[in-house]
């Protein structure tokens, strides 16, 4: 028996197990050398009772221990149990007590047990728990919803209550069915490829398909699968499905903008707060002719400027970029063939959500044909009021000119009404023949205009100027004699110039008739002709050393019907005015500078288009 | 007769003869003084500017007439500091609404007359001079 006990006592021993006693009678307590190594107390602690009740730790499990030992006592219950105490160095340490009763007749005589350090065990247990408690609250509520598969079968044997949110299922409805109920038809046998693939290779990995819920909607959904585990020989899989319909959307709608900007014909840049290009469509390549190699990095417009191009429309606009502003502007650019063409461009600034520059957004397009047609339409609208000028001033001429005469002749007949006297009455006839002459004069110089005005598509000629310009001189070469003028001219042998002879004729005769005419007692007359090409017109200027004419006072008049200004004898005022009438049948016009007895300058514009 | 002297401001010769013919014939003024040129005109009144008795008591002004027109006659007029107050009458063959509107624009055009001129409206006239002398 003894021998029994001390091979007993050595396994404990050597299995570090713990032996205790406890004589009921006698209180008597004996420890053994295991108990006392795990109590932490030295080898020579005598335990009497109620020692070992002070090292559980105070509270559920002091009460618990005590409560076990009062009913072994009393009533003879053995009891198997795990405690936390404290130990004699104030270590923490979990134990296993086990206590059996050893009765001697009918009544608890000795109490037997076991003492074992299970502090390493129950770590590990309380870290399981909490891996346990983690992964549940992760599973129960993460944002994804999680099935797991037996592999075996393809049955769903769990899944988060998030499963049933993207579902519309319940979780007890989703349990037990097969998992590729869960994707439409068309999706079913990329689900099975995807999960099988995921089967050998155990890595995780992600796709994109869709799910069908309750109600039978197709969802777009991201669907992940990680490591297998292995419980009883059977392989379950984990998935995790992700709604991405939010997702899905906005990269749609991304998807549409980018297709529209791409392919709008309208021209769209997108710069950097700098002003620098980061993007550019199709269009604006196309209308520009440039490569994104050569917009990329750049300010957009540097390479479309031309020889015409606005400066203050450029100016504009660079003013707008360095105050991060909106514009919208019309210019004049040049393509990589240096073609013109206006660019309609509205540049936008794009900020975030606080508000911070992001980027400038040139939205632009090609609007040459509208630019055109509104200069086609103002140089139309030109013509029309100035046809309609040209109406209104005739009609004024003919009403002033001819009410002028006949009002004259209604008088002449009223004075000679007005008389009894026959001799009388025949001296006012003179005044008569004087009115009704004037008047057909009158008639005859409208006439005249009028003829100059209808006649504009007489065909115009290639004409040698200096040519005609001997010829008027030699025409005019008595009076030019008689006034001393001297007419000095630079127009090149060679000239030609486009216009009806009649007219130019005309002109010339005119102007240097003027020259001679308006010319100042004060000083030897001289007339320079001197030609310049300006635009379309073969500029011609007839300069005088003249009585020149205040045109602040007169300018309106000079080139009007019966406007003299210098008291003349021989000015009837309507030598400017058919001048000016036969240029603009040529499409040409006529100008003036001058000043009041230092002469004048005419210059006339011969169209050559 | 309150209206003694009366220029007549017109380019037009054959109107000017005409006018004064009528006028006299009407007895609207004493003597007559006739213009072709506002210039000349506008310098007679200058140099007669304190001298009321030989200030004219009416103006019949021409309005389109080269160098001087009616217009800067009138303008240039404005500038005079004469003592007289003189009747101007503008005497024109323009219908043209425009000249209308413009001659209201002056206040010291008594009326905008258009040509031709009769006996009637020089009757018009002389009760007009009355009614301000």
């Amino acid at each position: 028996m003894t021998n029994k006990l001390e091979l007993y006592f050595k396994a404990a021993q050597s299995a570090k197990i713990g032996i205790w006693k406890m004589n009921v009678q006698t209180d008597h307590v004996f420890w053994d050398a295991v108990t006392k190594c795990i109590l932490e107390v030295p080898a020579d602690f005598d335990p009497v009772n109620g020692n070992g009740i002070n090292f559980y730790t105070e509270g559920e499990n002091r009460d618990r221990i005590k409560n076990r030992i009062y009913t072994a006592i009393h009533e003879g219950i053995s009891f198997e149990d795990k405690f936390q105490i404290t130990t004699a160095k104030n270590n923490i340490k979990y134990i296993e007590c086990i206590c059996k009763v050893e009765m001697i007749q009918g009544k608890p005589a000795n109490l037997l047990g076991t003492f074992q350090d299970i502090t390493k065990e129950q770590n590990l247990i309380n870290q399981l728990q909490l891996n346990v408690e983690k992964f549940s609250s992760i599973f129960s509520s993460a944002n994804d919803s999680i099935f797991i598969i037996d592999t075996s079968n393809g049955i769903i044997t769990d899944c988060n209550p998030r499963s049933s949110v993207l579902t519309g299922y319940h979780v007890f409805e989703l349990k037990g069915i097969h998992y590729t109920e869960l994707f439409p038809e068309e999706f079913r046998k990329e689900a099975r490829f995807f999960l099988k693939y995921n089967l050998h290779r155990n890595d995780y990995t992600v796709d994109e398909t869709f799910i069908k819920t309750k109600t039978g909607d197709s969802i777009p959904v991201e669907i992940a699968s990680g490591k297998k585990f292995q419980v009883d020989h059977i392989t379950y899989l984990v998935c995790f499905i992700r709604d991405i319909s939010e997702r899905k959307n906005a990269e749609n709608k991304m998807n549409l903008l980018s297709l529209a900007a791409s392919e709008t014909t309208d021209t769209i840049v997108i710069a950097n707060h700098k002003g620098i290009a980061v993007w550019a469509n199709q269009a604006y390549l196309d209308l520009t002719g440039l490569t994104m190699i050569e917009v990329l990095g750049q300010k957009p417009g540097y390479l479309s400027k031309g020889p015409e191009t606005d400066a203050t429309s450029s100016s504009l606009m660079r003013k707008a970029i360095g105050n991060q502003e909106s514009i919208k502007i019309t210019v004049l650019n040049y393509n990589q063939k240096k073609e013109k063409y206006w660019f309609e461009l509205n540049i936008t600034t794009a900020f975030d959500n606080h508000n911070n520059f992001i980027n400038f957004i040139g939205v632009g397009r090609n609007v040459t044909s509208r630019i055109e047609k509104e200069l086609e339409l103002k140089k139309l609208l030109e013509v029309t009021s100035n046809q309609n000028n040209k109406l209104y001033n005739f009609t004024h001429i003919v009403s002033h000119n001819i009410r002028s005469h006949t009002s004259n002749l209604s008088m002449v007949v009223d004075v000679i009404e007005n008389t009894d006297d026959i001799q009388e009455k025949l001296s006012y006839f003179e005044l008569f023949k004087e009115g009704t002459e004037k008047l057909s004069e009158s008639i005859e110089y409208l006439n005249e205009i009028i003829t100059i005005q209808q006649k504009t598509n007489i065909e115009k000629k290639e004409i040698c100027l200096k040519n005609e310009i001997e010829k008027t001189k030699k025409a005019l070469r008595l009076v030019i004699k008689e006034s001393k003028i001297i007419i000095t001219d630079t127009i090149p042998e060679d000239l030609m110039v486009t216009a009806i002879p009649a007219y130019l004729d005309s002109i010339l005769l005119n102007l240097i008739t003027n020259a001679i005419k308006y010319k100042s007692t004060q000083r030897t007359a001289t007339l320079e002709i001197q030609h310049e090409f300006i635009d379309n017109y073969n500029v011609i200027n007839f300069k005088d050393n003249g009585l020149g004419l205040d045109l602040e006072r007169n300018g309106h008049k000079i080139f009007g019907m019966y406007k003299t200004f210098h008291g003349n004898e021989d000015a009837k005022g309507i030598g400017l005015f058919i001048t000016k009438n036969q240029l603009e049948a040529m499409n040409g016009k006529i100008e003036v500078e001058s000043e009041l007895d230092l002469g004048s300058n005419f210059k006339i514009y011969l169209n050559e288009k | 007769m309150k209206n003694k002297l009366t220029y007549i401001i017109d380019d037009d010769k054959l109107t000017v003869k005409l006018m004064s013919i009528l006028i006299s014939k009407n007895k609207f003024c004493e003597e007559i003084q006739s213009y072709n040129n506002a210039q000349h005109a506008l310098e007679e009144l200058k140099k007669n500017e304190f001298d009321n008795e030989i200030l004219p008591d009416a103006i019949l002004l021409d309005l389109n007439m080269p160098m001087m027109d009616g217009w800067q006659f009138l303008d240039e007029f404005i500038e005079l500091s004469l003592k007289k107050e003189i009747c101007i009458f503008i005497m024109t063959s323009s219908i043209d609404p425009a000249d209308i509107e413009k001659a209201k624009e002056y206040q010291i055009v008594k009326d905008y007359i258009e040509k031709p001129i009769t006996a009637k409206k020089l009757d018009i006239l002389c009760k007009l001079i009355g009614e301000i002398n």
